[in-house]
């Protein structure tokens, strides 16, 4: 019982890093149509550069932290101003290509850099239990949850207390529409470019505190994939709830499926297994909206 | 009257809660030039997406007794359907030549292994050599042979137009769906357009529905004229009986002339 | 267009140009050559594909490995002649492409490429589990074949086994592009519910696209692992298909020069980089980043600034050629 219940608690954490990391995936996708295939990359460099700016200015984790998401605030804007607004109105093939590209670049920075053997992360949360009564948590574990949560309802209360937000919501609806209501479609791509990079740094920190540092991070980015997928592409609700859904039966997979099935390593396989179903089943997700292409 | 080649019967589509179409009924007859009028937004393109497979409405369309709705819409060239298109669905990367043969495709049985093995006597070149000189035939009759090998993206909007039904005449359509055949052309086209229409009625036969709202071409060259308004039917008959309709100057006339 | 007879005689002098020279090269030059050839086969599929059906498959190097695989134990374990297996095992391929190409019937852009991502680390992860045939982590071995009574073992001899295939490859490419099949792949890429409205089959056009896709991947994958004599699962990782991907991308779309351009262009831009990184330092460390961060920036440089490839430039070239050579025809870009 303990088991199962650490295997469903390791996955809502794990879990509510993939939602925060899927909020930033759609976030994208609303806004400008593009889905982003760096955005694991960017989680991974997130995480090295937090840990770089914690190694070589010896500052507290929490002003190190702070120092990534500025660092990553400048490279969304490097990446948008200097490529994906060149691709606008360029075909869906193109722009995911021009992603990956990016991705590449980005990971060749990091192995460059700081080579490709996995480092640990110096230890920010203690890994020590608390007792939550039903079942004892890592310390870290629970950090890790309650700033995606903050990090979500940050994000949360942007886009329905504020007028960028709004408009960015309507974006989604109608380029049109959001240009009419005075903000420049440009600044609503800029913006959300930065939002995805920013969480997409968070997730990479929290991460890399939980897993250790390696260029094998990035592959915590991409399994998002299958989050975004399942809650819709285009659904902010559905993304947060997938990613824990997916985290969980993640956890589970790797945890009953091994013993059930004689095969190894399944869990991180089994989202793209969902994410296979999905697109068979119902390619809209649990709460996305149907397209009717335009002839 | 002769037999009828189209009957549509309590067509309505229903988008998201706005009904694009309500209990919509009529006929076309072999050899008939039916024309569709209605001010923006009647629902008449959608019409032509229910009948050419786009949309599943609800009620019937029937095609020389053949029930047409549920069936999939790459088979209504087969039946012998074809259409144009409103804002024009040329394969604008393709050439003329390209867009138009893909038109009579249907008829080709040409698989995989037949394309690979194209000059081998079991290859499809003799199949293709003739399927390419009737594309010719039909290209030099509406005036675009002389495009045969330019991207369909490169040509005027007029042309273009042109491209569209050499492409839906190609296949030999028993019915041919013109979605404003006319539109954004020069006063000196439009007449041309409009033999042509005739002549393609009279001479080979082919049964035209055409969606048009230059109303002096409608008038002139239709046998029957459909309104349609807000989904709906307002009223069916002679080109003169309809715009009597007092009906039809209100909902369409009153704002159009 | 190879319609021109000028391309005709160009093609032709080519490929006897490289059947004579490469019975002369070097080994080193010999295997940059072989790899080339059998990359730009396995292009020439997914460039028809993500070029004239306008569909993205990240998964190109996992249907190669497909194919390596299963060539390989259709010939050691199963005792299959060669000929016979390398043709299966790129059957093999195409059923397990149009099983993951299925739901592309509903699905375009991100969709596909989410689905082609999906399956590509499926597969990889089926490869790392079967160890009954591909060895897992270890690999396995592969012979190079003996085919209509002619051995293959020699390296230049195999070199003229893999020309042939391409420029099999090439030739059909060629014929489906001018035939119905290459119609219908451009139009479901350019507007395919008009295209459907027309007559095209678009579920059975783009089944076929995926099916004739991963067959020149699997027969690629095939040849490639013999060419090796050892095939490894790490060949046909993720990073393998971007670069497929890319490859095509830098190529030209839909161009079977293309293919053949992108291929020769991805091979021998790493052995460039090395040379002229090692001119100015002796770390091999560093190479592999930088050739990683290059390869990157040519990726998103073409996209930025010559998203139709060198096959354009090509074109130029070869437009230039014609009116110089005063046998000027109609051609279009």
């Amino acid at each position: 019982m303990d088991y199962f219940l650490g295997l469903i608690i390791n996955g809502i954490v794990v879990g509510s890093i993939y939602s925060m990391v899927a909020l930033g995936l759609v976030l994208i996708y609303k806004a400008t149509e593009v889905v982003n295939f760096a955005q694991g990359e960017l989680l991974m460099i997130g995480a090295y550069i937090c840990l770089e700016i914690i190694q070589v200015t010896g500052m507290p984790f929490l002003v190190s932290f702070l120092m990534t998401m500025g660092f990553m605030v400048i490279l969304a804007l490097a990446i948008e101003r200097l490529v994906l607004r060149r691709m606008m109105g360029a075909p869906a093939l193109a722009v995911i290509m021009v992603t990956i590209g990016i991705g590449i670049v980005l990971r060749a920075v990091v192995l460059g850099v700081w080579g490709a053997t996995s480092i640990p992360f110096p230890e920010v949360f203690p890994r020590q239990g608390i007792d939550l009564g039903v079942v004892t948590v890592s310390q870290l574990y629970l950090w890790s949850f309650i700033l995606s949560l903050a990090f979500m309802a940050m994000f949360g209360a942007f886009f329905k207390f504020t007028r960028v937000g709004l408009v960015m919501r309507a974006t989604a609806s109608s380029r049109k529409a959001a240009e009419s209501m005075g903000v420049p479609l440009t600044k609503i791509f800029a913006i959300a470019w930065i939002i995805s990079a920013v969480v997409s740094g968070v997730g990479g920190v929290l991460t890399g505190n939980i897993a250790g540092l390696s260029p094998e991070l990035s592959f915590y980015g991409v399994k998002v994939f299958p989050a975004v997928i399942l809650g819709g592409l285009d659904s902010i609700v559905g993304a947060t709830i997938s990613g824990v859904i997916i985290g969980v039966l993640e956890n589970l997979g790797g945890g009953y499926l091994k013993d059930l099935t004689g095969l190894h390593g399944l869990g991180p396989v089994a989202p793209f297994f969902i994410l296979v179903a999905i697109l068979w089943v119902r390619p809209t997700g649990l709460f996305g909206r149907k397209n009717i292409e335009k002839l | 009257m002769a037999a009828m080649l189209l009957e549509v019967q309590q067509v309505g589509l229903n988008f998201g809660g706005v009904q694009a179409l309500t209990d919509v009924s009529f006929s076309v007859s072999q050899g008939e030039l039916f024309s569709i009028i209605g001010p923006n937004g009647a629902g008449k393109t959608t019409l032509f997406d229910c009948i050419s497979g786009r949309y599943t409405p609800k009620g019937s369309i029937k095609f020389n007794g053949v029930e047409l709705v549920g069936q999939k819409s790459h088979l209504r060239p087969k039946l012998g359907i074809m259409r144009t298109f409103q804002n024009i669905a040329l394969f604008p990367n393709e050439t003329v030549e390209d867009n138009v043969l893909v038109g009579s495709d249907y008829r080709l049985r040409s698989g995989l292994l037949r394309s690979c093995l194209y000059w081998s006597p079991l290859g499809c070149s003799r199949q293709e050599g003739s399927h390419r000189a009737q594309a010719r035939e039909i290209m030099a009759e509406l005036g675009v042979e002389q495009f045969a090998n330019v991207p369909a993206s490169e040509l005027a909007y007029g042309t273009q137009k042109r491209v569209e039904l050499a492409r839906a005449l190609v296949a030999q359509p028993a019915l041919l769906l013109l979605d404003e055949p006319m539109a954004g052309m020069t006063s000196g086209e439009k007449m041309e357009i409009a033999a042509l229409v005739q002549k393609l009625n009279q001479e080979r036969g082919i049964t035209v529905v055409m969606i048009e709202h230059d109303m002096g071409v409608v008038m002139e060259i239709s046998h029957r004229v459909l309104v349609l308004d807000f989904g709906q039917r307002i009223a069916l008959g002679p080109p003169l009986e309809v715009i009597e309709d007092p009906q039809v100057r209100r909902a369409y006339l009153g704002e159009a002339v | 267009m190879l319609a021109d007879r000028f391309d005709r005689i160009g093609a032709v002098a080519l490929i006897a140009c490289l059947a004579v020279v490469s019975q002369f090269m070097g080994d080193y030059h010999l295997a940059l050559l072989t790899q080339i050839t059998v990359f730009a086969l396995s292009a020439m599929g997914l460039n028809m594909l993500l070029g004239n059906t306008g569909m993205i498959s990240i998964a190109h190097a996992a249907f190669m490995g497909v194919g390596a695989f299963s060539s390989a134990y259709l010939i050691q374990n199963l005792g299959l002649p060669a000929l016979p297996a390398i043709l299966l095992a790129g059957l093999i391929t195409s059923v397990v492409g149009m099983v993951f190409g299925l739901p592309s019937l509903r699905l375009k852009g991100v969709y596909l490429a989410m689905a082609s991502f999906a399956a590509q680390i499926i597969l990889y992860w089926a490869f790392e589990q079967s160890r009954w045939l591909t060895g897992g982590q270890d690999g396995r071995f592969a012979q190079r074949p003996v085919m209509l009574g002619i051995s293959f073992m020699d390296s230049h001899r195999f070199y003229l086994l893999a020309l042939a295939f391409a420029v099999l490859g090439a030739v059909a490419n060629l014929n489906i592009e001018r035939s119905r099949l290459g119609r219908a792949f451009n139009a479901v890429r350019d507007r395919s519910q008009a295209a459907e409205m027309m007559g095209v089959n678009v579920f059975r056009t783009k089944i076929a696209s995926f099916g004739l896709a991963t067959f020149y991947a699997g027969v690629a994958g095939a040849l490639f692992g013999q060419y090796l004599e050892f095939v490894a699962i790490q060949a046909f990782s993720l990073s393998v298909s971007i670069q497929f991907l890319a490859l095509v991308i830098i190529g030209g779309l839909g161009s079977l020069a293309g293919s053949v351009l992108g291929a020769a262009f991805i091979v021998l831009v790493p052995e460039i980089l090395d040379t002229i990184i090692l001119m100015f330092s002796h770390n091999t460390g560093e190479m592999a980043p930088i050739r990683l961060g290059v390869f990157g920036l040519i990726v998103v440089v073409f996209l930025l600034f010559e998203p139709q490839g060198l096959a354009r430039a090509w074109n130029r070239t070869r437009q230039w050629a014609l009116n110089h050579t005063g046998k000027g025809s109609q051609t279009r870009s």
